[in-house]
């Protein structure tokens, strides 16, 4: 034991000598490190790189070894800021030191900032197509984020391992997708026995939803399936989910029914083509009736039978020269537009004269005429009754008035400007006395101002009412009479619209009559008035010869009385027809005053004869106003007849026979003394006398010399009765009178019926 | 007072445990046994350290210690003779190092070349046996002393350098 124990320390003897003479480590001080190592540097005998806390060195070589090392350790793949991080090493010299090992390794390949090598992506290329068997598809864009590699890398990294370790088919559209074999076809199963089975049009997205076909890879068998045909029917619309599969057994039953239907019908209605399915039924109608002429209405299509029957019938319309209406004609899906577009087409082709009413009837020109014939009776009794009633003038006379309102307001208004600027030039010249000038143009302002207004007024009533037009035939008459025809009446709206196309035609002939019967009546007006004018001027010749049978005294006071009365009518005559005329407004009893206020609105060519013709009467011999009188016919356009000789003879006749008559038929004493004694003074003088009751006296005592003693006593006394009826304030002797009177008034018409006895026969030629 | 480094040094010296004398024979034997351990771990201590400062070796049954020290100074290497012998009374008593080339050139040294310790080194052995040992008493002992004299000394041109004497 002891020697053991002995040995042993022997032992420990050597060991504890080795351990003492065992090379001491040479330690150097880490500054001295850091100093000898930047020499080594600065001398370029050594290569290093610093590692992040400058503690360590480490030489590029071994850095790439170290790399690779980790990069091994790490699976294949690791990032350059991993590596600095596990390294120590500032990420530039990693970098460096990487970039340098892919460059020498073909191996190893730096991606986004990574190390990849071989290994790796082998062995994702196996994950990818263990997921691709799984999946049956694999996305690049699912792998990238999986893999957090770029889509590009992958993309090469798979399209090479294709077919050696990835087993499965590149998307012909998307180069980016995988498939497995068994996959598409799979799916291409799928698809087809959906497309088979659908048996209306269905939108792809539809079908999308039903089969559960990825989107992607749907488009891509449809396309095969296409090429292949083997789908029965087409895809319509653009490649996409807003597509529509239709079934060809789907079209074609529909065709089927589309060419029945017009077989049957003769006409398509769009809205049944579209309830079918049909989007677009104009451009379907057009594309699957290509040989046939069909026309496109606003709703339906309509085919030649159709058009035919509406042809004919209009036809017959023309000939038959009466109307027809196609709307019962047609189906009811027609709306009455397209009865119409039909009824124009129709009309175009077989030129025929018609006219649309109500949209659906065609009336025959012949039969508008017809009709229009049978109102122009109608209208023209309108006219006939709006003439005689005077309105028709009166509405020509407003019209005029209305308008020469307005020249009156446009002159004013011209005044109005001329003073303006004359004011304005006053301004301008005024000089020292400007201020007055703007005082007094501010004041015309104010004046204006006050008037403006109501002249407005009047401008506005004026031109409204000129746009009045005066309606003979109202659209109600027409629709009235029309209505009485059963055959019209049956069409909604017919009557109003052949009302509404009637009434201008015959409102216009309405006026027209009207205007043709005023002119006539114009005229016959004018030559009435001539002759009664003239006729007048006459008398009142007659009458001044008359008066100059008697004695001087008498002769001045009854020319007086002549032209008091027939002159005076006579002016008054000339002055009504120059108003009338001349469309002024005038009373129908005329005064001095009166004229004189007419004579200022008449134009001036008219003006002149008749105020010489005014004064005349007024004041004057008869000589003068007969010849004034001819200056004033003249300017209303009347001839003044040359005095006849002749004629004077049959006037003084037709005189004494026109108070013969009188006179028997009144019972009047004074006024049958008045009418004996004109008679009388006719008789005796072959000549007319124009007088008044209180002449008579004169008369009768200038008859003394012509007439038989007993029948001038028989006068005188009767006159003197009358002047006592007349001026006696006693009533009994009044009755005693009046009773004397008619007591006498049978003699008084005796002497004057028998007047030729009762004349003196000094002169017995007569 | 024992400086820092001292300290360090010191406790990383495993301590001995078996309190046995060159007399007690087989237990001396033990004691010779943890004695040499604990130099060996100190001498790889300091040479891992780069603080090797000493050779040391004994003879066959251990109770006589004799080798070389050195200290260096302004990169000069001072070399000395040691040698020391192990007390009956050990490990109780601490050994008294000594180092004759150097006997009469300090105040701080006892005749023979046996160095004169600080006042606090035996009380501190005293308290620690006996898990002190040889490995303690060099280090706690003369590297210190070492330490302090050898600088003065040169100072004072008491000693010199060999290879420059030689010279």
């Amino acid at each position: 034991m002891t020697t053991v124990d002995w040995e042993e320390v022997k032992r420990l003897a050597a060991d504890f000598q080795k351990a003492q003479l065992s090379s001491t480590l040479q330690k150097l001080s880490e500054r001295n490190c850091v100093e000898i190592i930047t020499k080594l540097l600065e001398a370029k005998l050594l290569d290093v790189i610093f590692t992040n806390d400058g503690k360590e060195y480490v030489t590029p070589h071994h850095l790439g070894k170290e790399i690779k090392d980790e990069l091994f350790v790490h699976g294949g793949r690791i990032s350059l800021v991993e590596l600095a991080k596990i390294l120590n090493v500032d990420l530039s010299q990693i970098s460096k030191v990487a970039a340098d090992i892919e460059r020498h390794d073909k191996g190893v390949r730096l991606v986004l900032g990574q190390l990849i090598d071989k290994n790796y992506i082998i062995k994702i290329a196996g994950e990818i197509n263990d997921k691709l068997n799984q999946l049956g598809y694999v996305n690049i864009s699912e792998l990238t984020l999986q893999y957090d590699l770029p889509a590009d890398f992958l993309q090469s990294t798979i399209e090479k391992e294709l077919g050696k370790t990835v087993f499965g088919r590149q998307d012909m559209q998307d180069p980016r997708i995988f498939y497995t074999e068994g996959y598409v076809a799979r799916n291409k199963a799928k698809v087809r026995g959906a497309l088979s089975a659908i048996t209306k049009p269905t939108p792809l997205s539809a079908i999308l939803g039903q089969c559960a076909v990825p989107e992607r890879i749907f488009f891509s068998i449809l396309d095969y399936l296409q090429e292949v045909k083997q789908i029965p029917g087409v895809v319509t619309g653009k490649q996409g989910g807003n597509g529509i599969y239709v079934p060809s057994i789907y079209s074609k039953s529909q065709n089927e029914w589309v060419d029945n239907f017009y077989k049957q019908n003769g006409y398509l209605e769009y809205d049944a083509l579209s309830r079918l399915g049909i989007s677009d039924p104009q451009s379907f109608v057009k594309r699957h009736f290509v040989n046939e002429s069909l026309i496109l209405l606003d709703s339906v299509a309509v085919g030649a039978t159709v058009i035919d029957q509406v042809e004919a019938n209009v036809e017959e319309a023309v000939v038959s020269s009466s109307f027809a209406d196609i709307y019962p004609l047609l189906p009811s899906v027609f709306t009455p537009e397209d009865a119409e577009t039909l009824l124009r087409i129709a009309a175009k082709k077989t030129k025929a004269n018609i006219h649309i009413f109500a949209s659906t009837v065609a009336v025959s020109d012949a039969y508008l005429q017809k009709l229009g014939k049978s109102f122009e009776a109608i209208a023209e009794k309108k006219a006939k009754e709006v003439v005689e009633s005077g309105k028709w003038l009166q509405s020509i006379a407003e019209n005029k008035i209305k308008s020469r309102i307005n020249d009156v307001l446009e002159n004013k208004v011209d005044k109005r400007e001329e003073r303006r600027k004359k004011a304005t030039v006053g301004k301008a010249g005024g000089g020292s006395q400007g201020r007055e000038t703007k005082t007094k143009s501010t004041k015309k302002k104010n004046q204006r101002g006050k008037n403006q207004e109501p002249d407005s007024d009047e401008e506005y009533a004026a031109q409204n009412s000129t746009k009045k037009e005066l309606i003979l035939i109202s659209i109600e008459n027409i629709e009235q009479q029309i209505s009485k025809d059963e055959n019209l009446t049956d069409v909604e709206g017919l009557v109003t619209e052949l009302a509404t196309y009637l009434q201008p035609k015959l409102n216009k002939h309405a006026l027209s009559a009207a205007e043709q019967l005023s002119q006539n009546n114009k005229v016959t007006n004018l030559n009435e008035m001539e002759e009664r004018l003239n006729m007048l001027a006459i008398n009142i010749r007659v009458f001044d010869k008359g008066i100059k049978q008697l004695d001087k005294n008498s002769q001045i006071v009854m020319t007086k009385y002549l032209l008091k009365t027939l002159g005076t009518d006579l002016a008054n005559n000339v002055f009504k027809l120059a108003a009338q005329q001349n469309v002024i407004q005038c009373p129908e009893n005329l005064t001095t005053e009166v004229r004189q206020k007419m004579l200022l609105e008449l134009p001036t060519d008219v003006k002149d004869p008749l105020m010489t013709l005014h004064k005349t009467v007024t004041s004057g011999s008869v000589e003068d106003v007969l010849a004034v009188a001819d200056g004033a016919f003249a300017a209303c356009c009347l001839v003044m007849r040359k005095y006849d000789k002749k004629k004077e003879r049959s006037t003084v006749v037709g005189h004494r026979e026109a108070l013969l008559e009188q006179l028997n038929s009144t019972e009047d004493p004074a006024f049958a003394l008045h009418l004996a004694t004109s008679v009388l003074f006719t008789a005796a003088t072959q000549s007319a006398l124009h007088m008044s009751g209180r002449h008579v006296a004169s008369v009768l005592s200038f008859l003394q010399s012509f007439l038989e003693s007993g029948t001038i006593t028989t006068l005188s006394k009767y006159h003197d009765l009358v002047l006592k009826l007349l001026s006696s304030p006693d009533d009994a002797t009044k009755t005693e009178a009046v009773k004397e009177l008619d007591d006498k008034l049978q003699e008084i018409k005796n002497i004057a019926n028998d007047f030729k006895k009762h004349l003196k026969s000094d002169k017995p030629h007569e | 007072m024992v400086d820092e480094s001292t300290r360090k040094t010191l406790s990383s010296i495993p301590l001995l445990q078996t309190k046995a004398g060159p007399r007690d024979k087989d237990l001396w034997v033990q004691r010779l046994k943890e004695e040499y351990q604990a130099l060996i771990k100190y001498v790889q201590n300091n040479k891992s350290s780069d603080n090797d400062w000493f050779r040391l070796e004994s003879n066959k049954e251990g109770t006589k210690w004799f080798g070389k020290c050195w200290y260096i100074h302004n990169l000069l290497k001072y070399e000395f003779e040691i040698e020391f012998d192990i007390p009956v009374t050990y490990p109780t008593t601490a050994p008294e190092l000594a180092l004759p080339e150097l006997d009469g050139k300090t105040a701080k040294m006892y005749r023979g070349g046996k160095i004169c310790l600080t006042d606090h080194f035996k009380p501190l052995w005293a308290r620690n046996v006996p898990k002190f040992g040889i490995a303690h008493a060099m280090a706690l002992g003369l590297g210190p002393w070492l330490a302090v004299e050898i600088p003065d000394l040169i100072e004072k041109g008491v000693i010199a350098h060999k290879e420059k004497s030689a010279e």
